[in-house]
């Protein structure tokens, strides 16, 4: 045989592992032993996947699961070298995908919470802020949000889904989670009214007191009695304190 | 030929085993490995876990994803944040495998070079710039494959050596792996052994196997050690010391204390050669 180049032999049998339906296997390699390397290395990422979205996985069924796995695997360039980041490449992947593989329109966004409690149990970041005060007066002083948490708006009730809701798109609705991983290193999800949302969002991007986050609110929902909207948001933020969710106020000194 | 900060037997390293080793470390586990690419820059409580454990006992790093074979471009930014994790960790020696694992990008797991001339210049290269980035010398691993590439133009002995005479690096020799290519490939493993530059071998991987058929083993790491291999380890000490020796065990991971009875094995082994002091050449191990 004359002096083939590695490279266009390792991109021939790439091509074949990643798709064996669409490339030949390389040209002198048995179908037997190239096999091994087809299902182990499919096999390989598909169990980060199925490790991540157990739900997504039980409710699309093996078959479809395994098509939608390898139509990844196929198509898509993960960059990442982390296993653990596969599932993340995959929710991406999901959303940008062409829509030439029809997948429910809830799938997105299932998987991708799903992924937020992978995400938030190795967050490299720890739940603790030097400085804050987990006594301090939430209205007076500037709520601190958790570090190791997301604020996330889906258009399903993804916390709802599973065997018995199978939501069309027809039953969209705007849903509101606050996940965060507690001091106990439990991540929870937290369902929030559109004012808690709203609230939570401001504590993030705003240097605000928490009575100044809801004097805001107050003016973007033009409410009749602004007391009303501040002791509910009081009560708010202390119940999200006590699930360590906001971890107390800031030095009032800045 | 290089400082690995290890000696005795060791354990591979998994989530699944942080809970039972809290409980306590059996004194025959000397060190642990890990990959980096399952640690680094993990938070949580596993991070906090793993970092507990670092701080009180030695370990290598063997590394999954660098792809030193493939044709895409070194991972640069990656292999910094590798140097982070080992400076983080006090983790001195870094291995990786004789394999590639992307295309024009991820895939995840080993594929076998192709023994040929320009694939070891092309690998030499590409070892030597992760040496310059880690500020070592790494070892490269001898991998289990499947499929003999039908345009190889030297044997796989031949391969490792010449990568390793021109990278300049050393050789981490899985056992198992030995094995399981002898069966594949239709050689014999005591004989393969011998054509090893053992002045450039440092550490050593024990593990087990799948067998697909009389004919085809799969390198699983999710069985125990089988007999044919306990005694090619008995020969790899006798042919080139008492290296550190490390079990892998990376799927149906059986209880602690099941496990520590392999390691035990390799610990017993390595005691029995020591005194024998059959070794041509003692290993020196440094301290961390």
């Amino acid at each position: 045989m004359p002096a083939a180049d590695f490279r266009d032999y390792q991109r021939a049998f790439t091509q074949h592992v990643r798709d064996p339906r669409a490339h030949p296997r390389p040209a002198g390699v048995p179908a037997r032993r190239m096999n091994v390397y087809n299902e182990l290395m499919f096999n390989n990422v598909r169990g980060f996947l199925d490790a991540c979205f157990p739900v997504a996985r039980s409710l699309l069924g093996e078959a479809r699961w395994l098509r939608i796995a390898r139509r990844f695997f196929a198509e898509h360039r993960c960059t990442t070298p982390l296993f653990r980041q596969i599932p993340e490449e995959f929710v991406r992947w999901m959303h940008t995908r062409p829509a030439s593989a029809p997948v429910p329109d809830h799938l997105p966004h299932l998987l991708h919470y799903e992924w937020v409690e992978l995400a938030l149990d190795v967050m490299p970041k720890d739940t603790r802020v030097a400085g804050v005060d987990d006594s301090g007066d939430l209205l007076s002083g500037r709520p601190v949000l958790n570090p190791v948490s997301l604020l996330l708006e889906y258009p399903y009730a993804v916390h709802k889904i599973g065997p018995g809701f199978r939501p069309r798109p027809s039953q969209r609705e705007t849903t509101c989670i606050l996940a965060f991983r507690n001091h106990a290193d439990r991540v929870r999800f937290i369902v929030l009214n559109p004012v808690s949302a709203r609230l939570l969002a401001l504590v993030r991007d705003t240097r605000l007191t928490g009575r100044g986050a809801l004097r805001r609110i107050v003016r973007e929902l033009n409410h009749p009695s602004p007391d009303v909207v501040v002791q509910g948001g009081r009560q708010i933020l202390e119940n999200l304190r006590a699930e360590e969710a906001i971890l107390g106020t800031a030095p009032a000194r800045r | 030929m290089i400082p690995t900060g290890v000696t005795g037997a060791g354990l591979g390293l998994r989530r699944e085993l942080i809970a039972p080793l809290q409980a306590g470390v059996p004194a025959e586990i000397a060190f642990f490995e890990v990959a980096p690419e399952n640690w680094m820059d993990m938070g949580g409580a596993s991070g906090r876990q793993f970092r507990a454990f670092t701080e009180q006992h030695p370990f290598t790093a063997h590394g999954l994803s660098l792809s030193l074979g493939g044709t895409l471009p070194l991972d640069e930014l990656f292999l910094r944040r590798v140097r982070r994790f080992l400076d983080e960790h006090r983790i001195t020696l870094y291995t990786e495998h004789l394999t590639y694992t992307t295309d024009d990008a991820q895939l995840y797991d080993l594929m076998p070079i192709p023994f040929t001339g320009d694939a070891v210049r092309h690998v030499a290269r590409r070892i030597r710039r992760v040496q310059d980035i880690l500020e070592r010398r790494i070892a490269i691993e001898n991998a289990s494959y499947y499929v003999q590439s039908p345009i190889d133009e030297m044997s796989e002995s031949e391969f490792i050596r010449a990568v390793l005479d021109e990278a300049d690096c050393a050789l981490h020799l899985d056992v198992n792996n030995v094995y399981v290519n002898s069966i594949n490939h239709r050689y014999d493993p005591k004989a393969f052994l011998d054509t090893l530059p053992g002045e450039r071998i440092v550490y050593l991987h024990m593990a087990g196997h799948f067998q697909e058929a009389d004919d085809l083993l799969v390198d699983t790491h999710g069985a125990d050690v089988i007999d044919p291999v306990w005694s090619l380890l008995d020969y790899t000490y006798r042919r080139f010391g008492t290296l550190p020796t490390l079990l892998e065990r990376d799927f149906n991971i059986p209880p602690l204390a099941k496990l520590r009875r392999e390691v035990a094995k390799i610990a017993r082994l390595q005691a029995r050669h020591a005194s024998r002091g059959s070794a041509p050449g003692t290993p020196r191990h440094a301290r961390r």
